[in-house]
């Protein structure tokens, strides 16, 4: 049991000391970068607990952030690179989960729930 | 032995809080019809309720500071070489220490509330038996799942050290102060369900209730802005708000205990909104329970994940079940009693308070599901999601808007009954200053998202109008006394609301106009960002009591002129050789200079530098509203008397 | 009476929820790309006599295929190294070395034995994320037609190895 717990935190913390974004990842671009990192706001680091990998210092965190500006280089569009990432990777990397039938319930949770109360709230308003 | 004497002493306390409630129901089934004074004085129990967990606390603490490391929790979260304040924060700093906190606290709310001084005597013992109830659970919980005086053998030479990240002053106290809020809530739920046995007026009810929300709400507050402002100095890339699990399950209960204490005024002025009153109480505990399950089962991932093991979650589960189930039969089953009374018009100060605690409640209920949501889908659908902070921003922002717009005119409205033109006729100063505001507004337009810009005028427009409503406060004070002097007693809500509002513009303006400067810098090098200029002077090894650091200098100066040195720190500790970066912070009211350095590239050091506009006013408004929420606590404290 | 139902069912569905979640790890994440056919991946020489391969030759290969990806400075995938041995006895397995460094890599094969029919370097870790993976060591099962049919995370250790010769032998049975 002990030596499975050491080697999964061998595992998450992946032992490549890099802090976050490094400056030679950044692009000179000043625009290109700014979609950088828009794009890599929304994506989750997946070996980490809850970061996005913008904050993360995981390698794969690091490798992404470089792919990404790969291909925004070669022209890409941001929502393609983040579909490339989403179709690799799975819902389980996109922070804003995807519009989907076991999604939906989530997206318009905030309208019901202010709904059920409003009813709840002035239903008790009727009966005096 | 110390140890042992802590596991007598806990164990002690549990039994004593059992008796607290078996005795009188004991009483009660054997003379159903006999007297209502209760045989023995809860009172007095509870306050040997609280002593002897005291006495089992202060013997966890000797062994932490003696360094015993023939215990499990001594050997995994402690160190010889520990400064004596984190041998001492680092009792909390751990699963089973901070539940036995969470317990000392509790029997400390219960011995507080023994000293009330009650007219209505059964409102009182009830309380205290139902109080007694939620500690000897808290009790079972930690003596069955999570003792934090099992020893180990052979006993271990050396301790694992303390998580470094926990190392740090700002976390040190943020635990004691977020579980006085969370415990708080504990006193309000057992108050809650007393009354719904106590067939009694409301009044007195209400009266006892509101002290305890506004403790545990101004400490919930605090607890929650030091929380955040760890995160932001200690995580090393000046984010302050990560929605994470953890932050979330704070911000549930803080939430409801906001909605609560709205409602709570306007049931104490109006005799209205009981039911709503009531149903907060319960539900407000039920919540941090929920966030304690959702911390500490393992059930999900976060940034601030406890040590887990199953048992505890299947323990606080039930826990969760129970309290939440008998508080929600007996709301069910009393509730219609007191919902006669809920006659609100929209258009009154009342209906103000009700439309904004329902926004309040929707965001609650967003936030929690949301929280869920990625267990739900994995549980029903075996899907793996991530709901984070895309999805809040997206979700929880809309719901602000109206929210605000609701403390700006709720203040405005009478209560009873208000008419539309008359409101408008006492806006009249206000909307025009606001009007000369927005103007601002629009000349130091930036170009922002749509969303944020309508935020931050929102935010001064709230501002303003708590400053004139402070400040009509103080007229009215001038005329009565002829002095000027600032009636702190009725300005509670004016500064609360002032916080909030300015705590809107730090959010919004630290994280759209915040400068970032990442580069290889060398050792002389300036950086020029938003005025500044960062002068780097070079790195230093410093041997610190647990680690090593590399200690950098930096000067900082304004066109030209210094202002101060800076010094970030990369720290290497000893055990485990965990890294953290201490990042260094210049704080002014127009923004913070914030300095992290990263690692040594043959001479060229990786040195991050932000420039974060108006952070500091996050903790400055956080700090009003705890200010604002002390004035409430004295005032309703007093009326007590 | 309705409206308290509502959050009655509301509750049970939470309480059931925590229930399930109890019981599942939270870390274990499936792969996106079961069922899929191998992505594109371009991988470097290694050179001294190791074979390296792309997408075309385990195409070619008309049998149950393993892609383990790996490194020498990764401690858990030297734990797993012995099941990945036992394995490569009976089966194809092929390696992903990832953002390693050449000697590192081949003192680490000497010292241990080189199970791998060929390995290919992916030092930028682009290859790794074409085949969805997060932390290394992961291992793929393909099957005949080179579809990747499971994922294992983390190391193989002694008993994981009866799970996965199932696996294997179900999908040499098929067609």
């Amino acid at each position: 049991m002990k030596i499975n717990q050491i080697l999964i935190l061998f595992l998450l913390f992946n032992f490549t000391n890099v802090m976050s974004i490094e400056p030679d990842e950044i692009l000179k671009d000043a625009q290109l970068e700014q979609r950088a990192r828009e794009i890599s706001s929304v994506l989750r680091c997946m070996v980490c607990q809850n970061e996005n990998i913008d904050n993360s210092n995981a390698g794969i965190a690091r490798d992404l952030r470089i792919l990404i500006r790969e291909e925004l280089v070669a022209g890409k569009t941001n929502s393609q690179i983040i579909n490339f990432v989403h179709g690799k990777y799975g819902d389980y990397v996109l922070f804003k989960p995807p519009l989907k039938f076991y999604t939906l319930f989530l997206w318009i949770s905030p309208f019901v729930i202010f709904f059920f109360l409003f009813l709840l709230f002035f239903r008790k308003n009727k009966i005096d | 032995m110390i140890a042992e004497y802590g596991l007598i002493f806990l164990i002690l306390s549990m039994l004593l809080s059992a008796l607290q409630f078996l005795l009188p129901l004991c009483q009660r089934l054997a003379f159903p019809e006999g007297t209502k004074k209760i045989i023995f004085s809860v009172e007095r129990n509870s306050e040997l309720i609280f002593y002897t967990t005291l006495v089992s606390y202060c013997c966890l603490v000797y062994c932490f500071v003696v360094s015993d490391f023939s215990l499990e929790i001594t050997s995994q979260n402690s160190n010889s070489q520990l400064p004596l304040l984190y041998k001492v924060t680092g009792v909390w700093g751990n699963h089973e220490g901070s539940i036995l906190l969470w317990l000392l606290v509790m029997t400390f709310f219960g011995f507080l509330f023994s000293k009330h001084n009650l007219k209505n005597d059964l409102l009182k013992t009830n309380t205290l038996i139902v109080h007694a109830l939620l500690c000897f659970l808290i009790s079972c919980f930690i003596f069955f799942t999570s003792n934090p005086f099992e020893r180990i053998f052979p006993p271990s030479i050396e301790g694992k050290d303390l998580n470094p990240l926990l190392q740090d002053p700002g976390l040190a106290i943020h635990p004691p102060v977020l579980y006085i809020g969370y415990v708080g809530c504990s006193v309000v739920y057992s108050l809650a369900i007393a009354f719904l046995f106590s067939k009694d007026s409301s009044k007195e009810f209400i009266k006892t209730l509101k002290p305890w929300v506004f403790l545990s709400w101004s400490f919930l507050t605090l607890g929650i802005g030091l929380g955040s402002w760890w995160a932001y100095y200690e995580l090393g890339w000046g984010g302050f708000w990560f929605w994470d699990p953890v932050e979330n399950a704070s911000l549930l209960p803080w939430l409801t205990s906001t909605a609560l204490l709205h409602t709570i005024i306007v049931s104490e002025r109006k005799k209205k909104l009981l039911s709503w009153s009531i149903s907060l109480s319960i539900i407000t505990f039920c919540l941090s329970l929920l966030g304690t399950f959702l911390v500490r089962s393992g059930v999900l991932t976060s940034v601030h994940a406890f040590a887990n093991d199953p048992s505890r979650g299947v323990f606080i589960l039930c826990l969760l079940v129970f309290i939440s189930g008998a508080g929600g039969i007996l709301l069910y089953k009393n509730l219609h009693k007191y919902s006669d009374q809920n006659n609100i018009h929209l258009l009154s100060r009342e209906g103000a308070i009700s439309l904004n605690n329902i926004f309040m409640l929707t965001i609650t209920g967003t936030v929690l599901l949301g929280t869920i949501y990625p267990l739900f889908t994995d549980a029903f659908f075996e899907k793996k999601i991530s709901v984070g902070a895309p999805f809040f921003n997206a979700t929880i922002s809309p719901l602000v808007i109206p929210m605000v717009l609701g403390m700006i005119l709720g203040p405005l409205m009478k209560w009873g009954r208000d008419d539309l033109k008359q409101i408008f006729f006492r806006l009249r100063p206000i909307i025009f200053i606001n009007f000369l505001l927005m103007l601002l507004v629009w000349y130091l337009a930036y170009r922002g998202p749509v969303i944020a810009i309508i935020f931050i005028a929102l935010a001064i427009w709230l501002a303003a109008s708590s400053l004139f409503e402070i400040y009509q406060l103080v007229l009215i004070n001038l005329k009565k006394k002829k002095s000027f002097v600032i009636p702190l007693k009725t300005v509670s809500q004016g500064l609360a609301h002032f916080g909030i509002a300015i705590l809107i513009i730090g959010a919004t303006g630290t994280s759209i106009l915040k400068k970032e400067n990442i580069q290889f810098q060398e050792v002389g090098e300036t950086i020029s960002t938003s005025g500044y200029e960062v002068k780097f002077m070079g790195v230093s090894k410093e041997i610190g009591t647990n680690y090593k650091s590399d200690y950098a200098k930096f000067e900082l100066y304004k066109n030209g002129e210094f202002v101060s040195v800076l010094n970030p720190e990369k720290r290497i500790y000893n055990f485990g050789k965990q890294v953290t970066t201490e990042a260094a912070i210049h704080s002014t009211l127009l923004g913070d200079i914030y300095i992290s350095i990263g690692d040594n590239n043959s001479g060229l050091w990786t040195t991050r530098i932000w420039f974060n506009p108006y952070t500091i006013w996050i903790w400055l408004g956080v700090l009003f509203m705890f200010i604002g929420g002390l004035i409430s606590l004295k005032r309703s404290f007093k009326e007590l008397k | 009476m309705r409206l308290y139902l509502v959050g009655l069912i509301f509750c049970v569905i939470t309480v059931l929820t925590f229930i399930i979640g109890l019981n599942k790890d939270p870390k274990k994440i499936p792969s996106n790309l079961i069922n899929t056919t191998i992505p594109d991946f371009k991988l470097d020489h290694i050179g001294n006599g190791i074979n390296n391969f792309n997408k075309t030759d385990l195409l070619e290969i008309d049998d149950v295929k393993i892609v383990n990806v790996f490194a020498s400075w990764c401690p858990p995938c030297k734990i797993e190294h012995s099941q990945i041995s036992k394995l490569s006895e009976q089966h194809f397995i092929f390696g992903i070395n990832q953002k390693d460094k050449k000697n590192d890599l081949l003192n680490w094969l000497n010292k241990l034995g080189n199970p791998y029919q060929a390995i290919g370097s992916d030092t930028k870790g682009r290859a790794s994320i074409n085949w969805g993976v997060y932390g290394i060591p992961e291992t793929f099962i393909l099957d005949k037609h080179s579809k990747i049919r499971y994922k294992h995370v983390g190391p193989i250790m002694q008993r994981d190895l009866e799970e996965i010769k199932n696996i294997i032998s179900v999908l040499e049975n098929e067609d």
